[in-house]
């Protein structure tokens, strides 16, 4: 077995986000290390697609700070981070009335990739979607849709992967395939995190994992079966253990 | 990515789509059509004096009818959250503006040629008389008009009542720039015109004041 | 920061209270009757302050909007709020100071005149600000909303006095003269005026506050 370094390469330091009087996280803080995909857990509300979108600067903070590299993330370093961040959620982020080819075309050209027709071929075949380059991705069924928009969120090969409730509304074959590709993306440059609430058979795919409770962090560690992480989340959030 | 390629790149997607799409343009072309109809009957008109009371008229139409295509400018990025995905882009926030007030803008003028034509058609308007300088007056109104259109639809992004809300918010903002519009396209006919007149650079300054204020204010309206 | 807001809500309501009888005092004992219209002539020295007064208030919202998206605080949002609530309180009290006076003075109730029409319009923009934060009360979304339209409200104003100006004839003077008297009068109605408007604003304020530390 080959042991690969691990870096932090996003950190979050004491991290508040307020909607009006309501405090959406408090005080959070988290390490996303290289070479590792880690699960980002909790009940609806906790805070964790918030979080998320902090991560992906698409959400402003109220408090505290994001570091890339050690580096605090401000000013020009905003516009680099960009660079390298791939974010993709249950929502497919896809132009419906484009083609699978013009969609990630259009994003190929907003993020300047050189060789794009090339790599835009590469991650197509990859994720089984060349056949269908000229359809038109709103015809597309869900599972299709999904990989289609997986494959613009690395058209930037991003260092950052940041997904937010991916697995939602896939069906179990969908599921899997999903979780072998995530599993496939890890690399010694790279994070990623993965916001979900289901404990089912993609968390095998989870190097760590962090819990959120009414946006605070009570738990970050591994588990070592499925199981071990039911017994944990419900204790902090009750319902029958099975 | 450079700024004017991010304004090319936005405002040529956005094109394509709204061409395949086609329900914004045949529908706000359609109401145009439509509203000459009714005006005919409800005023019993046969003829429309733009050196007169046309004018005003015809730039009641083109606000309605334009309406209908600028209050859906992001309806696209609406779908399927992919707006999240433009703002996630290294790219300079207001080049994303500036591609949809283009996209507007372009819409306008293509608005204004379907509807003149077809007053001159249907009613005899003397559009054709002075078209140079009726040309200045809609590309000027067209600045405005499509700068505040675009900012208050970004404003009402995802938010629920928008369809109803759009007219309420900006017709009241539109006054000056119609008003401007009506007199100047009446100078216009009359062959009056010149580039000095105070309603053309009331026109100007506000276009300038609202297409600079809308752009440094459109980064604020799409920060979460 | 609750009990100053306070402090000065009830310091400026009892000087609204005073100035403003005195300023009855002078309009109704001091000052002269107009020749030409009489005694309804005396809304004027109301009239023109509200005027007056509405367009500050508005620029309270207008400088308050702008720092509340600059520093995302909720504070702030809530003098942008109520500085609009106010100046819109003084333009429908504009507009119906003004027909009263126009039917006197014109026969008329309404006579598209530029003030008038101005305040018209700028009623509807601001109305519409109103309802925004009606139909939005529940959404987090609404103040930065608001805030935009406050910006792009205030700074329409001009251009919507100029057009109107231009666009309609002028029924009455666009400068009036005044006797010693009615210039006094004027002016102390003005500071009266003016002192209601902010006990109004920080009353506003205050409630908001209080509602906002509550919660």
């Amino acid at each position: 077995m080959c042991f690969m370094k691990e870096e932090v390469l996003v950190e979050c330091s004491q991290i508040d986000k307020f909607y009006g009087k309501k405090q959406a996280l408090k005080k959070v803080d988290l390490k996303l290390f290289t070479n590792r995909i880690t699960f980002l857990m909790g009940e609806n509300g906790a805070g964790k697609s918030t979080l998320c979108k902090i991560l992906a600067l698409l959400s402003s903070k109220s408090n505290g700070k994001l570091f890339y590299k050690n580096t605090e993330i401000k000013g020009e370093l905003r516009a680099e981070y960009k660079k390298i961040l791939g974010y993709l959620s249950h929502q497919t982020f896809i132009y419906s009335h484009l083609s699978a080819w013009e969609n990630l075309v259009f994003f190929a050209n907003l993020y300047g990739i050189k060789n794009k027709k090339e790599k835009i071929e590469q991650l197509m075949d990859s994720f089984g979607i060349i056949e269908n380059k000229n359809q038109i991705a709103g015809t597309f069924s869900r599972g299709l849709q999904q990989r289609l928009s997986l494959a613009r969120t690395l058209l930037n090969d991003p260092n950052v992967l940041l997904l937010d409730e991916p697995f939602a509304g896939l069906d179990p074959c969908a599921l899997n395939n999903l979780a072998k590709i995530l599993l496939d993306q890890k690399n010694s440059e790279r994070t990623i995190l993965i916001v979900t609430h289901e404990i089912d058979d993609t968390i095998e795919i989870a190097d760590n994992f962090i819990i959120l409770k009414a946006g605070e962090k009570v738990f970050e560690g591994s588990f070592y079966s499925k199981e071990n992480l039911k017994e944990v989340y419900f204790e902090y959030f009750g319902g029958e253990k099975q | 990515m450079n700024f004017i390629k991010v304004v090319i790149l936005v405002f040529m997607k956005d094109i394509k789509d709204e061409l395949r799409r086609k329900e914004n343009i045949l529908s706000s072309l359609f109401f145009a059509l439509l509203s000459l109809v009714l005006f005919h009957f409800s005023v019993d008109m046969t003829s429309i004096d733009l050196s007169k009371e046309g004018a005003g008229l015809m730039w009641l139409i083109i606000i309605f009818a334009g309406t209908i295509f600028i209050q859906n400018i992001f309806r696209k990025e609406e779908e399927n959250g992919v707006f999240l995905a433009l703002l996630l882009a290294p790219v300079d926030r207001a080049a994303i503006y500036l591609a949809k007030f283009l996209v507007c803008f372009v819409f306008l003028a293509i608005l204004e040629v379907f509807l003149f034509v077809l007053s001159f058609f249907f009613f005899g308007a003397a559009v054709f008389d002075s078209p140079l300088q009726l040309t200045v007056v809609a590309l000027a109104v067209n600045i405005g008009f499509s700068a505040l259109g675009t900012l208050i639809s970004s404003l009402l992004m995802n938010q629920k009542g928008s369809s109803i809300l759009y007219p309420l918010l900006l017709y009241p903002l539109l006054f000056p720039l119609f008003a401007a519009a009506a007199t100047l396209t009446q100078l216009s006919i009359k062959s009056s015109l010149a580039f000095s007149d105070p309603w053309l650079r009331l026109i100007i300054l506000f276009d300038m004041i609202f297409l600079g204020t809308s752009s440094m204010l459109f980064e604020s309206v799409v920060e979460d | 920061m609750i009990m100053s807001i306070k402090k000065w809500a009830i310091i400026f309501s009892l000087l609204a209270i005073l100035t403003n009888i005195s300023a009855l005092f002078m309009v109704f004992f001091y000052t002269p009757t107009e020749l030409q219209m009489g005694e309804v002539q005396k809304i004027f020295y109301y009239h023109v302050p509200c005027a007056i007064t509405s367009y500050l208030m508005l620029f309270v919202s207008f400088v308050f909007s702008i720092a509340f998206l600059v520093k995302k605080d909720e504070k702030y949002d809530i003098w942008a709020y109520a500085g609009a609530e106010v100046g819109l309180v003084f333009i429908i009290c504009v507009l119906v100071s003004g027909p009263i006076w126009g039917k006197s003075a014109w026969g008329k109730w309404w006579v598209w005149e530029p003030r008038l029409t101005t305040f018209l319009i700028i009623f509807l923009i601001y109305f519409s600000y109103a309802l925004i934060r009606i139909f939005g009360r529940q959404d987090a979304k609404t103040p930065k909303i608001a805030s935009v339209l406050s910006i792009i409200g205030f700074l329409d104003v001009p251009f919507v006095n100029r057009a109107v100006y231009w666009w309609g004839s002028v029924v009455h003077p666009k400068s009036v003269s005044l006797e010693p008297q009615m210039k006094l009068t004027l002016f102390v109605a003005l500071i009266s005026v003016i002192i209601l408007s902010l006990s109004l604003l920080f009353w506003r304020v205050f409630i908001d506050e209080r509602f906002l530390d509550n919660d």
